[in-house]
């Protein structure tokens, strides 16, 4: 019977399956603890970081302070041809502006122009027939100057 | 029927062909007339062309209407024979093109250049002839004019000759001022 249970115990291996069973569990307690450490040096890492960014909100306002100290410093005439910077650059925005909205009017003016032109010439060729023959002359006549091939 | 630029190069062959017979003959020109009858019927009757150019009706009822119509009548046989193998051969889409294409042969043969003269209002005996003997003079040529009256150029005359396009017209001169200014 012992010599039946120890040829089982031998065929299982169930000395191999605990030990297999026991190294399984240290090796998850194992990565468990590198997963806390992970953790707790994430976590510096961001105390780290919202400790910098308190030290930038701070150098920024520092700067901005800084730049309204140095205005008040400035002279009349530096600020004077700061002013005048700022008048050129908007000039020369309006200025293209100003460009595009004369190319507008003028085209606008040529096309109304010319609609003004085709209709007063259409009525006078209505009203005095004669016009006809003479541009048609006209027209015969140009035919002297073209090559034809 | 509207003619197409790939049917010009058949039509070509089949005019050569005509022009050939018309040249031995020297009756290009009765040949001419023939074709241009002939074309005018098929224009002035859709139904007729339509029939000939149907893909159901058989060859030999299209050829049977054709000598009906024109057998005995003033079309050259050749010409009629001609209508005959467009019917056989399926190509009667192409006799608009055969047409022109022989009516210039017969022109360049002739030393004849066809134009057409548009103008706003009616032209004139005098105006007309003004153009013929300036036209003439300048290619060298009998000219062959058709005449065509069109509001839209306002004034003025457009001439078409050959592959040339004289535009003396007021609308040109108005666009053309339009480009400029605007």
């Amino acid at each position: 019977m012992v010599a039946l249970f120890v040829l089982i115990f031998l065929k299982v291996n169930v000395k191999g399956k605990v030990d297999e069973a026991h190294s399984k569990q240290k090796q998850i307690i194992k990565d468990s603890e590198a997963e806390k450490e992970r953790s707790i040096f994430e976590l510096k890492g961001i105390k780290e970081s919202v400790k910098n960014l308190s030290a930038e909100l701070e150098k920024i306002t520092n700067d901005g302070k800084e730049i309204i100290s140095n205005l008040k410093k400035l002279t009349k005439s530096e600020l004077e041809e700061i002013e005048e910077s700022f008048k050129k650059s908007a000039a020369r925005i309006f200025g293209v502006q100003e460009e595009n909205a004369k190319h507008e009017t003028k085209n606008l003016l040529a096309k109304k122009g010319l609609e003004i032109a085709e209709e007063k010439l259409k009525n006078t060729l209505k009203s005095d027939k004669k016009l006809h023959k003479k541009f048609i002359n006209d027209a015969i006549n140009e035919l002297d100057g073209i090559e034809i091939k | 029927m509207k003619i197409l630029s790939k049917q010009l190069k058949l039509a070509k062959r089949y005019a050569t062909a005509l022009f050939k017979l018309g040249t031995e003959e020297k009756n290009y020109d009765e040949l001419l007339s023939g074709l241009n009858f002939a074309n005018e019927i098929f224009e002035n009757s859709s139904e007729l062309e339509e029939f000939l150019l149907s893909k159901t009706v058989k060859k030999e009822d299209k050829k049977g209407i054709l000598n009906t119509i024109f057998k005995g009548k003033s079309l050259h046989e050749y010409v009629l024979n001609l209508l005959c193998i467009l019917v056989e051969e399926h190509k009667f889409d192409h006799f608009a093109a055969i047409k022109q294409s022989f009516e210039k042969m017969v022109n360049e043969q002739n030393n004849v250049a066809v134009a057409q003269i548009i103008s706003a209002v009616n032209l004139d005996d005098d105006d007309k002839n003004k153009i013929i003997t300036k036209l003439e003079t300048k290619l060298s040529k009998k000219i062959n004019a058709s005449y065509v009256v069109d509001e839209k150029i306002i004034a003025g005359l457009v001439i078409k000759i050959g592959d040339n396009l004289i535009d003396n017209s007021h609308r040109t001169k108005l666009d053309n001022l339009k480009k400029h200014l605007i």
